[in-house]
């Protein structure tokens, strides 16, 4: 629509009206027809009312989620006319599962309601494209499918005979969680030995404290559990904004009776509903939660049953070295993986069951009552319970004592504490932020602590860390080319920092002395331990790549340091660069071959990923636009190729490790021989031989969902059919041992780095922030409600119900003090570089911290300088170390994230 | 005055499950008006309260009707209030070249959701919601009685308030005479239009797309005289649902249940027992009721956190999604 003044809205007005009365035939004003009384009787003129009715029309509806990296997963209804999709309308046909709890329906949110409108904007891609300007410069060329795959098929098969298997990057990025999309890279970079980072970690989502403790970071409730709670945490999260279609339980809940606490920098979103709203600095979050653990010990309010049973707490500490007593201490070939507690029955030490060398499946103590408390001694070895460091340790933080750094009065600290020890059921929500700051992982600890000693687990509660890992094997299976071959799996966050050279920043950033005080190293010594990792301690990192081919991955936008980062990883990749895209995003821009992928709507699929157990179809409603193809074929094309570009020069097998590459034949294994062609044949070969999925694709297809049945459970929970999914039911209840090494919630890590950096309970630290660097405001950059990353934020409709430019969150407090009025165009800034945006006041942020949310594309600021221009990061090395039971490099699971909020900056009206 | 149509189909909304998630919004403007002439309106909208609102002032603007009952014709909000539907140069910045940044084709002035999450207050009591505004379909509206084409009606059969679309000359004073400027004009046609309760929708059983299409679960339908719909529960039954700007006159057929807030802190930083919004703000939205209906909800959420039973609250939980509406 051309844009009009007001003048010019008017005069077009009166044109427009001459314009509609002449095509109306409807000159006969004089003529007009009596009303009586238009508010009290039938109006006598309704003939016109189908002017609505038959704009509400469509030719057929079909299914489709949106394959995103959110935690969404909604079924929707997409409307069909003339081949374009008009618009969509949540399904809302889940069943309730218990009557006492509300149902799921309707799961969406605003940028799935205009996705019909997103998928045909303009900066879909619809053609294969090969650049013919300089990288980045936007200078095209249109190519068929043909030649487009037959030239990345040769450049493929160079870059393996030049430099051998293990020199390309084959990345599939966080956006293609649904199972055919994720499954058709993965099973291609499976085949090619292809370098896939961590994509938990590449973005900074690992909850790596609840790893720590738990042994497994994914382990989320149904969002329907939420509702009987009658206490809720929200701690890094803000789930009114990033947790849409499940919000609703939370709210339900508070008029359910619950009590609901949200914890954040900011009086945001969600904190608007609770009933406290606790104002956190950033950063600050384990020393509060430090206190919270101190007050439970001084008030006694844990319950030692629980204690004793579920964590590790029991485990005796040997005096002399701080480590745990081993089997292997006692007897020669004891094992390293057996401790003991003391039995307060027989008063002596027995070794604990259930731990992962104990032939005991099973943490129940049985006769058993262990001490948590008292020096004993065991083969003339002093030893003492876990149980004692930990409190030692907590001791040092009473509520008075954090509250300068929290910035919480102590009076609330207790009175929560107080709360969450009485609860029946208290949850914990954490989002993912807190795997972006580099003391993530000791809020984690923290939070784990308090909610094992005030008995929270299973039915009674405990943490939610934003994801359900269901039971899939056949996904995994399929993606994963039966596990016989594998990707280059890559620890994610440490990946990008290496290969992106994101030391650079850090080190021009920081102020050695000042963060070392912070964070309890400096960059040195990070990189020294991070070598190490490498080294000795099986983190892995492959090295540079020549040439990379990225499906759903937005790196230039999410990566920080940006644009210094993406000029690194260009010249790394010289040789070959892909990008598999729906749209051009700003990772695309910079690629040499663009291949246009199928949207949500124009492919086969499935999808599990969610806070629910309903596995939503996509049923293809409309076909791709242009020549965009679904990713499965995609890859089978591009296998198709190199395959016949091998054999037509001769190249066969190549070793690899202990495998083969054989790249002469890798369309028929990525097919299985011709019967997995198509996303559909893959989408119906997993319906078919999933063993959590009951009946056929297409009965899947005329539901528009499946219900996973028992089999779809998680490793640490039973999936009843008429009851919410708890997490770590099977440990609590059933007393089965958690994937830890001592089988038990871990609170006492004796791995050398740990001991080395003070950490071997759990305890407060800071994150770096702005008394790291010589910047006086630290700078967050939360989730969005108006995107997924950086999926829709760039959409008109997403744009209009914003201000229509990147926006940054400042006090008016301090927006006053610098100049800058509630719209002002701000420069921020550090020494790393610079970024332009509009001013938004936001009264509910502290005058110390600047606020932005993330996900804006690069190419939507001026002069294309990101927010992430002022990023500068670390690492944890903590989150890096292996060779302890559970802490050892695991995808999905165990590695160091990709960190957002540690830099700072300075901020003035430009 | 006349009581308007012979039934009333009437909406309710939870302002304390509001996430100011947008859906509603979003779902209607691809119902009915991401086309047509239609692109700058919002039939409906969330705004951050205390705020300008939508259109920018709308509550300084008048409308409605005097104490007398003597109809207020206001102003009509200029183009710049409502907001430019801006367009972007996808092609010119990502696809045909990069000099460009990807830019909004004018300087926005405003948007329905211009000020969202801002509020008032000072850190750390800053507060603010969500209110989403839609079409009143009053029992008495201003658009109706402005209008000296009678172009504007309301159906009997369940008080939906319409522009006709053929008889409508597009004199604009509906949009000046509605207190919440919720008419508009469309350019285009030459028409004013407006909400339309959905009534394609609504005739084949199915709630309005804000309604049904809300994942916070916050928005009830039904009609005012059935006795046993969550409607006449919500209104008449518990009394905890108020009309948006009641001194107006017009009468709304939408209520809303309105918002509790966290504590205030002191400047000590304990607790000081206050909600953050204050009170008397609530009470030029929500009229003098307010206070009353705050405590009758902490009241029987109270009973429910003593394991008791609450027929309200078990109203405004809504176990069941399809319980929400009842259009029978």
């Amino acid at each position: 629509m051309k844009m009009l003044d007001r003048r010019e809205f008017l005069r077009t007005t009166t044109l427009s009206c001459v314009g509609v009365l002449a095509a109306n035939n409807a000159w006969a004003l004089n003529a007009l027809q009596p009303v009586a009384d238009p508010l009290g009787s039938e109006y006598p003129y309704r003939d016109w009312e189908d002017l609505y009715r038959d704009e509400w029309t469509w030719d057929r509806i079909g299914y489709a989620a949106h394959c995103i990296n959110c935690l969404g997963n909604c079924a929707w209804q997409v409307f069909v006319k003339d081949g374009i999709v008009l618009r969509e309308e949540q399904l809302a046909q889940y069943p309730q599962i218990n009557p006492q709890v509300p149902d799921a329906d309707p799961r969406g949110c605003q940028k799935g309601a205009i996705h019909s409108a997103a998928m045909y904007e303009g900066d879909r891609i619809h053609y294969p494209m090969k650049r013919v300007g300089e990288r980045g410069e936007g200078k095209w060329q249109r190519l068929t499918w043909d030649q487009a795959t037959t030239e990345i098929a040769d450049k493929v098969l160079d870059i393996f005979e030049q430099h051998g298997p293990g020199q390309l990057m084959t990345h599939t990025g966080s956006g293609n969680l649904s199972h055919v999309r994720l499954a058709a890279p993965y099973r291609m970079a499976s085949l090619l030995g292809g370098v896939q980072a961590d994509i938990f970690t590449d973005v900074g989502d690992l909850n790596t404290g609840a790893h720590l403790a738990y042994g497994n970071p994914m382990q989320s409730f149904t969002s329907d559990a939420w509702f009987d709670a009658d206490y809720i945490l929200l701690s890094l999260i803000n789930p009114n904004a990033t947790r849409i279609p499940d919000a609703h339980f939370i709210w339900e809940a508070r008029w359910n009776g619950a009590r609901v606490v949200s914890i954040a920098p900011d009086f945001n979103p969600s904190s608007v509903h609770a009933d406290l709203w606790i104002p956190m600095r950033p950063g600050a979050d384990p020393f509060f939660n430090m206190s919270l653990v101190q007050v439970i010990l001084e008030e006694k309010l844990y319950k030692p049953d629980f204690v004793k049973e579920q964590t590790d707490l029991t485990l005796l500490v040997r005096e002399d070295n701080g480590r745990l007593l081993r089997q292997s201490d006692l007897e020669i070939d004891g094992k390293e993986d057996v401790f003991f507690l003391w039995d307060t029955n027989t008063n002596q030490a027995v070794a604990a069951p259930g731990s992962m060398g104990s032939e005991e499946r099973s943490i129940a103590l049985g006769d058993l009552d262990p001490a948590l408390e008292g020096l004993f001694e065991v083969a003339g070895i002093r030893v003492r319970p876990g149980f004692e460091h930990m409190r030692n340790e907590a001791m040092r933080w009473p509520p008075e004592v954090t509250r300068e750094v929290t910035g919480v009065h102590p009076e609330v600290v207790r009175q929560e504490a107080r709360y969450l020890a009485a609860a029946k059921k208290a949850v914990l929500l954490n989002g993912f932020n807190i795997g972006r700051y580099s003391n993530g992982m000791y809020t984690g600890w923290a939070q784990t602590l308090l909610l094992a000693l005030t008995g929270h687990g299973g039915p009674s509660g405990g943490l939610d860390t934003s994801w359900i890992e269901w039971s899939q094997p056949k996904l995994f299976e399929l993606a994963l080319f039966g596990f016989k071959k594998l990707p280059r799996l890559e620890a994610g966050g440490l990946g990008e920092f290496l290969r992106g050279e994101m030391y650079r920043e850090t080190i021009e950033h920081y102020d050695p002395v000042k963060l070392k005080e912070r964070v309890g190293f400096n960059v040195d010594e990070l990189l020294e331990m991070i070598m190490e990792s490498i080294d000795e301690q099986g983190m892995p990192y492959y090295g540079k790549v020549k040439g990379m081919i990225l499906i759903a991955d937005n790196k230039f936008r999410r990566n920080k340091g940006a644009n210094r980062y993406r000029e690194r990883v260009l010249k790394e990749v010289e040789e070959l660069f892909v990008d598999v895209n729906v749209r051009m995003d700003s990772t695309a821009e910079w690629a040499d071959y663009i291949l246009p992928a199928a949207s949500h709507y124009e492919a086969w699929d499935l999808r599990s990923v969610g806070f629910h157990r309903f596995v939503n179809v996509f049923t293809a409603p409309v076909e791709p636009i242009g020549e965009a193809k679904p990713d499965w074929d995609i890859m089978a094309l591009l296998a198709r190729k190199i395959q016949d570009r091998a054999i037509a020069r001769g190249i066969g097998s190549i070793q690899d490790g202990t495998v083969t590459r054989d790249l002469d034949r890798i369309y028929d294994d990525f097919t299985m021989d011709g019967a997995l062609k198509t996303q559909e044949d893959a989408a119906r070969w997993l319906v078919d031989n999933s063993p959590e999925l009951e009946g056929t694709l297409e009965e899947g297809a005329k539901r528009g969902f499946f219900v996973l049945n028992a089999k779809g459970g998680p490793a640490h929970s039973p999936l009843h059919a008429d009851k919410p999914m708890h997490p770590f039911e099977r440990q609590v209840v059933d007393k089965e041992p958690y994937p830890t090494l001592s089988g038990r919630i871990t609170f006492y890590c004796d791995h050398d780095r740990f001991i080395r950096l003070g950490a071997r309970v759990p305890t407060a630290r800071h994150h770096a922030g702005r008394d790291a660097s010589r910047y006086p405001l630290n700078f967050y950059t939360p989730h969005t409600r108006w995107g997924i990353h950086s999926n829709w934020r760039s959409n008109k409709f997403m744009m209009r119900l914003q201000r229509g430019e990147p926006n940054l969150y400042i006090s008016p407090l301090l927006a006053e003090s610098k100049g800058i009025a509630d719209g002002s165009r701000v420069r921020v800034f550090n020494g790393i570089g610079e970024f332009f945006a509009q001013a938004k006041f936001y009264p509910s942020l502290p005058a110390d911290s600047l606020m932005m949310e993330h996900g804006w594309e690069p190419h939507q600021y001026e002069q294309r300088k990101p927010l992430n221009n002022v990023t500068a990061t670390i690492l944890q090395p903590l989150e890096l170390v292996g060779n302890w039971g559970h802490l050892k490099f695991n995808l999905w699971k165990w590695n160091a994230n990709q960190l957002a909020h540690e830099s700072s900056v300075d901020i003035e009206r430009a | 005055m006349t009581n308007g149509s012979k039934r009333q189909l009437r909406m309710i909304i939870d302002l304390n499950k509001c996430i100011g998630c947008h859906t509603c919004t979003s779902a209607c403007k691809m119902m009915w008006t991401n086309r047509n002439g239609r692109e700058y309106m919002y039939w409906n909208n969330v705004e951050t309260r205390p705020g300008a609102g939508y259109p920018r002032n709308f509550q300084d603007k008048g409308g409605g009707f005097n104490k007398d009952g003597q109809l207020n014709i206001g102003q009509t909000p200029p183009l710049e209030d409502y907001g430019i539907p801006w367009e972007y140069n996808y092609e010119a910045s990502l696809i045909n070249g990069s000099e460009t940044s990807l830019r909004p084709n004018v300087s926005p002035t405003w948007g329905a959701n211009w000020d969202e999450d801002k509020g008032e207050g000072v850190y750390p009591n800053a507060h603010y919601f969500y209110l989403p505004r839609l079409c009143n379909h009053c029992s008495n509206p201003g658009c109706l009685a402005a209008c000296p084409r009678k172009a504007i009606y309301k159906r009997q059969e369940d008080g939906i308030v319409l522009v006709d679309q053929e008889r409508c000359r597009g004199y604009r004073y509906c949009v000046t005479a509605c207190p919440y400027k919720k008419v508009y004009f469309n350019e285009r046609t030459g028409t004013s239009e407006k909400c339309l309760f959905c009534y394609p929708r609504i005739e084949k059983g199915l709630p309005q797309a804000c309604a049904r299409q809300c994942v916070g679960r916050l928005r009830t339908v039904g009609y005012a005289d059935d006795i046993e719909g969550p409607v006449y529960q919500l209104v008449e039954k518990y009394q905890v649902a108020l009309p948006l700007l009641a001194d107006r006159g017009t009468r709304p057929n939408v209520f809303y249940v309105p918002p509790d807030s966290p504590p205030r802190f002191k400047p000590d930083g304990s607790l000081d027992a206050t909600r953050r919004i204050p009170i008397e703000y609530l009470e030029e939205l929500f009229g003098p009721r307010v206070g009353e209906v705050l405590e009758t909800l902490a009241a029987e959420r109270a009973r429910k956190a003593r394991g008791e039973d609450s027929e309200l609250m078990d109203l405004l939980i809504g176990q069941r999604q399809k319980a929400l509406f009842k259009l029978g």
